[in-house]
């Protein structure tokens, strides 16, 4: 039995060693996280830009700019949404205000996500000297995110008009920022485009690895300025309408139409394809999009019977008027591009190849282009890998001949064209002796054609300011149609407004 | 001469210290008291009374003996030499002589100068349910406790302690120590409890300063008591029913009529069924082929639940042990539910000598859940998305499984498939809890405490969904395959918590003046790991490990994190003549979740208290019904460091894999979020004031006021779009909950007269509290849109459109303000004008009370009489309303029956003006679907809580064959409810969803033995 005393020190001494350790294990209170990266370890070397590169590149595979790009034809006379993907219902039936959700902040949230991480990526790269990084690379660098910035302008641009436009990273000081003229956001965009063109490698896009080229840039520009073309009541502008022609004729250069339509769209034969100019790439198992089940399964895009009709038959003449037509078999004898595009009930590809959608068919029809066969049964765990088209060989000669026919009429060129597009699916050519009027709706019909579903036809109705009087006479939509010329230009997100205290300001025809 | 006197004294001491046998017979109200407890004082020896309240022991002539039961007063007797020694006791009103569980120690109720409720294990135990959380409802004002739903396992029970007191994702859960130690309450074996104490106000809960802005409870164990083992087993068999469902059309025709006229209200007129179907199912005469399905029968089940416990406590020499082992068994009234616990728990502690005592708490639980794979709520709307024109199985009797009789139909997964294929997500977590600690006496008046202990959680999740094929009912032909993601992933996650706290108590007593002084530190890590593996192809179903699957897809996730909290906590007691109190609290915290710069937070309290009844005026008074009356009152700041554990560094994540070249994934790195080093902690300061009394020696009274302001809410900035990352957390919100509380409870003994031996007691709590955000920044309407958050309102306060009525005409609808861009019709919902502009639109949405109950109250009782026991809890909760949508509300969200009271719906024919026509689900046209008041349904109910009968075999038949004590007794739970809610049960966890897993409603019988 120890005496009281010894116990006293004892005890004194443990107590004290348990408070030191309790002191000493003062830097467990230092903790960092272990999976992920302080910024001050990163931008060190060359192989981080080419990480932050690939994350500024994935900005794009948001899905209203990629896997639902035949979401925006539902919001016209092609197509109806049923599960109401990115509040189709309310931007069809005209309820569109600040307050309305889907792409209306969803595009306004994403676009400038992208913008952020490209201008913390130049801006970092512009701070970079190391030396396994040579000036010329840089520049090419420089010039990728600079398109991709340029896209997301774009964007911007072409749907809400007057928006910021942010340069640098924001931070909680800066993030107040007022809009800019429409116009000056399209000068941005061009200054981005025009930088990309001057600095990127020259290569066609399939054989550039999949990084954005010359041309790309060059069909985005030319995108971008016959979006412009028809200022705000239809009548194009001959100088912004050269510059589309002239830039299309370059692109037209170091491309091929693919031999099969479906080709384009189908994962298997996008690497390498002599069509495509910019895709938005996805790869199995780990970065696919839902392509064949938001499609195949779910009917997420539905074509509407006026569109079904709208397919000529295979002699060149429109379906009702050709002798052709016959009501007992309307997929017979028509347009190859019908087939290709919309398939009937549920999806078959022949062989065996069929599949049963698991929703419903509300307009008895579904959006056939971008499914793939292989993928059969369609469904949560088909890990679809296609690859979001953006730019085209098809859609640049269809601009090309929209901006010749507008400058000269219909020359030969046109005519060429458009010969070239239809042959590619068998169709013949037009008729001579069209006049300038007559090719445009011609023209006009054929980019309805032969992109749709490819997220272009609500921005050609806009841009060529026919939305009011096409989309109000639509009769055989499943909601009721309503277009109002408030509508060329969507409000601003809301909350936004709310946020930017006071610094942000509504669209006025919002207000 | 002094050595004489020496020798002498030696000798009578040695004379006097010869060992006698004591025994004699307590009693209590006249009744032989078993179990009670006679002790040494000062000593270690002790014994128990038996059955007939006798008993025995050896002590030295010259001991003193303290004779002790709960619930009555102890009574100190010297033996001097007696050998036969029968002591009487008297009721104990309990409230003066308790002594109450409070941060690091205890103290005497009567001396508490904060805001402290206290349950006893036995109060716990008299509910027959499962979750040890749920058995807190009810039994003490300010602590409101919400049981979300009646999965096994997976109850989504919540307490709160005096409201919500932040919006921060730190949280609004109080902290829970067991014994002394952070814990989960659903890991414990509610049998082991011996009592909880809850920490409501600032001034008791300071000591744990940065975790307790919330509250705190405190759980202790039972220890064991010295004497012989004492056996007891417990054992309750209940059946478990949903307290309510609702009635769905099940008649095939009635269902296709209502459907078509539902598309056809909504604009959709497509996809209707013909009226050869219709005919077909009204006059058929197979029922096999023409089912009128009722599906909701064929996924509930009355469920059968059991719970056994086998305790052992005891103990001699200065050791005394607690040991118990418990099984639980639940079947969900959900088939496919399933949930089984076992628990096995040993306390020792040890008198190593007149000044070391040591011990050790040694907890060890499995649980194993079984549950379909996409939980209860899926598992419920899928079977409401059924057509009644189909059943489960093709009726060929072949086996396959249906997916619809008719394309144009709409449905969910077919749940029965899911059941038998038992496609399931399984839990398998254990937990170990083991604690030590050691008490030394360095002085006479200075004590010594440490406890080391380590918390391991492991769980384990399988999740297999192999693919089904489904078939036409109508064709049976192959229809369909139910893809659910496909393929086995398993996930293996640890958490181990490690605490080490250690103080010095100095208590000492100059005259009327007591001193209390204790300081200490505590420091404490936890580490969270996790390791998740999937594979997608399976080429069999009936092997459900990674190996047996296709390595061509697969896929590997893995993290850790782990933070880390060093304190320093003291406490000054000081009271005068136990008439003056007075306390101070204080608490000083680092963590590892802040920067170094602003890492340690100080939480002082301090609360007075005065206790009028020992004042001499007030004695010289004597007034016999006023035990006890004391004031007390408290301040001080708590804090919540519960946010995530890294919210400050400014990082990278791995993010936006990008394939350039469609052969290879380039891994990408970016932002994600901006960062803010200068976080700090979340503070919430209260003031309580409030009053205890005792009145005619059983009626005890409590009521107290407090404020709880939390401030530097840690949340999310507001960032705009631009920035284009995600915002930072930032210090910035305050928010205020203000509320009483009373507690009353009268207990009383009838000693003489027909009824004499009754002891009753009667109760009640009351809550009522206000929760108001004072500062937030912008008005913020959430994007669900029927929530605003914005200063001067409580927290994601309703804002809809309010719903006022129908329309009954056409010239009604005329002469009403236009309602949006709708075509609305008579029979559709009529909106209130409530900005008086003659239009109705987003800005006549409106503020509407009821996120928050009004009141929450229960009341008791509990009588004793000759053997019986009768106790009976109710509760209730005033105010609260929930907006539930979607399935069960709307008919027909993929193509769900409606519920029959649709029967009563507006037609041309039959006008309503309580119900609108019928729409058809998501097709269902803006009018019907647009949030307001329509769907905010009053939740506020009053109910039967809790209803036991108990029996207990009188002591002389069971003590022949040798059994203490045998008590039979019913318990009923959930047996009655008044609710104007129209759903299935009022008591839910918040908004969202109609249906989910209901409650349950249970007749049991059990049994407690005792050895």
């Amino acid at each position: 039995m120890l005496s009281s005393k010894v116990m006293k020190k004892y005890t004194i001494y443990i107590f004290l060693l348990l408070c030191l350790m309790g002191t000493a294990c003062k830097k467990y209170l230092d903790q960092n996280p272990k999976d992920a990266l302080a910024s001050g370890d990163f931008w060190q070397k060359k192989s981080d830009f080419d990480q932050a590169l690939a994350a500024a590149y994935s900005s794009l595979q948001a899905a209203e700019f990629a896997v639902e790009l035949p979401v925006w034809d539902c919001f016209t006379d092609n197509g109806y949404a049923q599960h109401n993907s990115g509040s189709a219902k309310e931007i069809v039936s005209g309820s569109i205000s600040s307050t309305t959700g889907g792409y209306i902040p969803q595009l306004y949230k994403d676009a400038y996500a992208g913008i952020a991480r490209i201008n913390i990526f130049l801006m970092q790269l512009a701070k970079y000297t190391g030396p396994d990084f040579p000036d010329a690379d840089k520049k090419k660098y420089e010039a990728e995110a600079r398109f991709l910035r340029a896209y997301f302008y774009f964007q911007l641009y072409n749907i809400y008009g007057d928006v910021p436009v942010v340069l640098e990273p924001l931070s909680l000081e800066t993030q107040n920022q007022a809009k800019v003229a429409a116009p000056d956001v399209l000068k941005q965009v061009l200054a981005d485009a025009d930088f990309a063109i001057a600095n990127l490698n020259a290569a066609p896009y399939y054989q550039n690895g999949g990084h954005a080229c010359v041309s790309s840039a060059q069909a985005l520009k030319a995108r971008t300025l016959i979006f412009a073309a028809y200022g705000s009541n239809g009548t194009p502008d001959a100088a912004l309408l050269t510059q589309v022609r002239d830039l299309t004729q370059q692109i037209q250069a170091q491309y091929k139409l693919s031999a099969n339509f479906e080709d384009v769209f189908r994962d298997a034969s996008q690497k390498g394809n002599t069509e495509i100019i910019f895709s938005i790439n996805f790869l199995a198992p780990n970065n696919t999009a839902p392509w064949d089940m938001y499609y195949g399964d779910w009917l997420v895009a539905s074509p509407l019977q006026n569109f079904v009709n709208d397919f000529e038959c295979t002699d060149g003449l429109p379906y009702g008027t050709s002798p052709l037509t016959n009501p007992a078999a309307p997929f017979e004898n028509r347009d190859p591009r019908l087939k290709k595009t919309v398939f009937v009930d549920h999806p078959d590809f022949g062989g065996g190849k069929i599949h049963t959608p698991s929703n419903s068919r509300p307009t008895g029809y579904g959006v056939m282009k971008f499914l793939v066969p292989e993928n059969i049964p369609y469904g949560f765990s088909t890990l679809s890998q296609q690859n979001a088209v953006v730019f085209r060989l098809g859609e640049i000669l269809l601009m090309y001949a929209e901006a010749q026919n507008e400058l000269s009429g219909p020359d030969a060129t046109v005519y060429k064209a458009m010969t070239d597009l239809r042959a590619r699916v068998s169709m013949p050519p037009y008729p001579v002796g069209l006049t300038k009027d007559q090719m445009r709706q011609r023209i006009r019909h054929e980019r309805r054609i032969e992109l749709a579903f490819e997220g272009l036809r609500y921005f050609d109705l806009r841009r060529w300011h026919t939305a009011s009087t096409v989309l109000n006479a639509v009769k055989d939509g499943i909601n009721p149609y309503h277009y109002e010329d408030k509508f060329y230009h969507w409000p601003l997100p809301q909350p936004e407004i709310d946020k930017s205290g006071g610094v942000l300001v509504q669209n006025p025809e919002y207000k | 001469m002094a050595l004489l006197t020496i020798c002498l004294l030696h000798f009578s001491t040695v004379i006097q210290a010869q060992s006698i046998t004591v025994q004699g017979k307590i009693t209590g109200g006249g009744n032989p008291l078993p179990g009670a407890v006679v002790r040494v004082q000062g000593g270690t020896t002790g014994a128990t009374t038996d059955a007939g309240g006798l008993y025995k022991l050896n002590v030295s002539g010259d001991a003193t003996l303290i004779f002790s039961m709960f619930g009555y007063k102890s009574q100190t007797v010297p033996v001097g030499g007696r050998t036969v020694i029968d002591m009487s006791l008297e009721v104990d009103p309990k409230s003066l002589e308790e002594v109450v569980v409070v941060g690091y120690g205890t103290q005497k109720k009567v001396n508490l100068t904060g805001a402290v409720a206290t349950v006893n294990g036995a109060e716990l135990l008299k509910r027959p349910i499962t979750n040890p959380s749920a058995m807190l409802q009810g039994t003490m004002p300010g602590v409101q406790v919400v049981q979300g739903t009646g999965e096994p396992g997976n109850e989504n029970a919540y307490i709160r302690i005096r409201g919500n007191g932040t919006f921060s994702g730190a949280g609004v859960d109080p902290l829970v120590l067991i014994d002394g130690v952070e814990g989960k309450l659903s890991d414990l074996n509610p049998n082991n409890i011996q009592n909880v104490s809850v920490l409501k106000d600032a001034a008791s809960a300071s000591i744990y300063g940065a975790r307790a802005a919330n509250g705190v409870i405190l759980v202790t164990t039972k220890q064991g008591v010295e004497g012989k083992m004492r056996v007891q087993y417990d054992f309750n068999y209940g059946i478990y029913k949903p307290t309510k469902l609702f009635d769905l059309i099940t008649n095939s025709a009635e269902y296709m009529e209502l459907f078509n006229e539902a598309r056809i209200n909504s604009g959709l007129n497509s996809g209707l069924y013909t009226q050869e179907m219709i005919d077909a199912y009204k006059n058929a005469t197979d029922r096999n082929l023409y089912p009128n399905t009722d599906w909701l029968s064929l996924i509930f089940q009355t469920a059968p639940v059991q719970t056994h416990n086998l305790g052992f406590s005891g103990g001699r020499n200065g050791t005394v042990y607690d040991a118990s082992i418990g099984y639980v068994n639940q079947d969900g009234i959900m088939k496919g539910f399933n949930y089984k616990k076992y628990n096995a728990r040993l306390n020792i502690s040890s008198k190593v000598n007149d000044r070391i005592r040591f011990g050790a708490n040694i907890a060890l639980k499995y649980g194993h859940r079984e549950a379909p794979v996409f939980g209860s709520e899926d598992m419920f709307l899928s079977a409401m998305a059924q057509a009644p024109t189909y059943g489960p199985y093709l009726s060929d009797g072949s086996g396959h499984y249906t997916y619809k009789a008719y394309d144009l139909e709409y449905n969910n997964k077919n749940p029965v498939a899911l059941l038998d294929g038992k496609i399931n997500h399984n839990t398998d977590d254990y937990a170990v809890m083991a604690q030590g600690w050691v008490e030394v006496g360095l002085l006479k008046n200075l004590t010594w405490y440490t406890k080391a202990a380590v918390n391991a959680n492991f769980d384990k999740y399988h999740d297999f969904r192999p693919p089904l094929q489904l078939y036409n009912f109508r064709t049976n032909q192959f229809m369909a395959t139910l893809d659910l993601g496909g393929g086995l992933e398993v996930q293996d996650q640890q958490n181990i918590y490690t605490n080490l706290y250690s103080y010095l108590s100095y208590d000492r007593t100059f005259g009327a003046h007591n001193f209390k002084l204790q300081g200490g530190y505590s420091a404490e890590q936890s580490t969270y790991q996790y390791l998740k593996a999937s594979r997608k192809q399976f080429s069999t179903d009936k092997l459900t490990e990674l190996d047996a699957g296709s390595p061509a897809i697969q896929y590997a996730n893995g993290t850790q994190n782990a933070w880390g909290l060093l304190s320093f906590f003291g406490r000054f007691d000081y009271n005068y003549k136990e008439k003056y109190l007075f306390e101070a609290n204080m608490r000083y915290d680092g963590s590892s979740k802040l920067t170094p710069g602003s890492r340690w937070g100080v939480f002082p309290s301090f609360s007075a208290g005065w206790r009028l009844t020992e004042e001499e005026f007030i004695k010289d008074l004597d007034l016999g019904w006023l035990n006890n009356f004391k004031l007390r009152g408290s301040w001080g700041k708590l804090g919540n460091q519960n946010i995530g554990n890294y919210p400050y560094q400014s990082i990278l994540n791995f993010t936006g894999n990008y394939s350039f070249d469609d052969a290879s994934l380039t891994s990408g790195a970016a932002q994600l979020n901006l960062a803010n080093p200068a976080i700090k902690w979340e503070t919430t300061t209260i003031t309580d004031v409030g009053l205890d009394m005792t009145l005619i020696q059983g009626l005890n009274v409590t009521a107290d006021w407090y404020k709880k302001r939390t401030t530097d809410i840690l949340r999310p900035s507001q960032v705009t779009g631009v920035v284009g990352l995600n915002a930072p957390t930032i210090n910035d919100g305050t928010m205020d909950n203000t509320g009483v509380e009373l507690g009353i409870s009268y207990n009383h003994l009838i000693k003489d007269g027909a009824l004499k031996g009754l002891n009753y007691t009667i109760g009640g709590n009351f809550e009522h509290y206000k929760n108001k955000l004072v500062r937030y920044g912008q008005r913020d309407i959430n994007s669900s849109s029927y929530r605003i958050r914005d200063e001067g309102l409580e927290y994601d306060a309703y804002y809809t459109l309010d719903w006022i009525g129908i329309f009954q005409s056409a010239d009604e609808v005329k002469n009403s303000p236009k309602q949006f861009g709708d075509d609305t019709q008579p029979g559709d919902l009529k909106y209130r004008d409530v900005n008086g502009d003659g239009v109705i639109n987003n800005d006549d949405r409106t503020y509407i009370k009821g996120n928050y109950p009004n009141i929450n109250y229960s009341f008791n009782l509990a009588l004793q009489y000759k053997g019986f026991d009768f106790s009976a809890m109710a509760q209730g909760v005033e105010g609260t309303k929930f907006f539930v949508s979607e399935w069960g509300t709307i008919p027909f969200v993929q193509g769900a029956p409606p519920t029959t009271d649709w029967r009563n719906r507006w037609t041309p024919e039959h006008p309503s003006t309580t119900m609108p026509r019928i729409y058809w689900g998501w097709g269902a046209p803006e009018k019907i679907r647009r949030a307001s008041s329509y769907y905010l349904q009053d939740a506020s109910y009053f109910r039967l809580k809790n209803l036991t009968i108990g029996y207990t075999i009188p002591a002389n038949i069971t003590s022949r064959i040798g059994i203490d004590n045998v008590r039979v007794y019913f318990s009923g739970d959930n047996l009655l409810t008044a609710t104007k809610y129209r759903g299935l049960d009022p008591e839910r966890a918040g908004s969202g969803n109609f249906v989910q897993y209901p409650q349950n409603k249970i007749y049991s019988f059990g049994l407690n033995v005792k050895f």
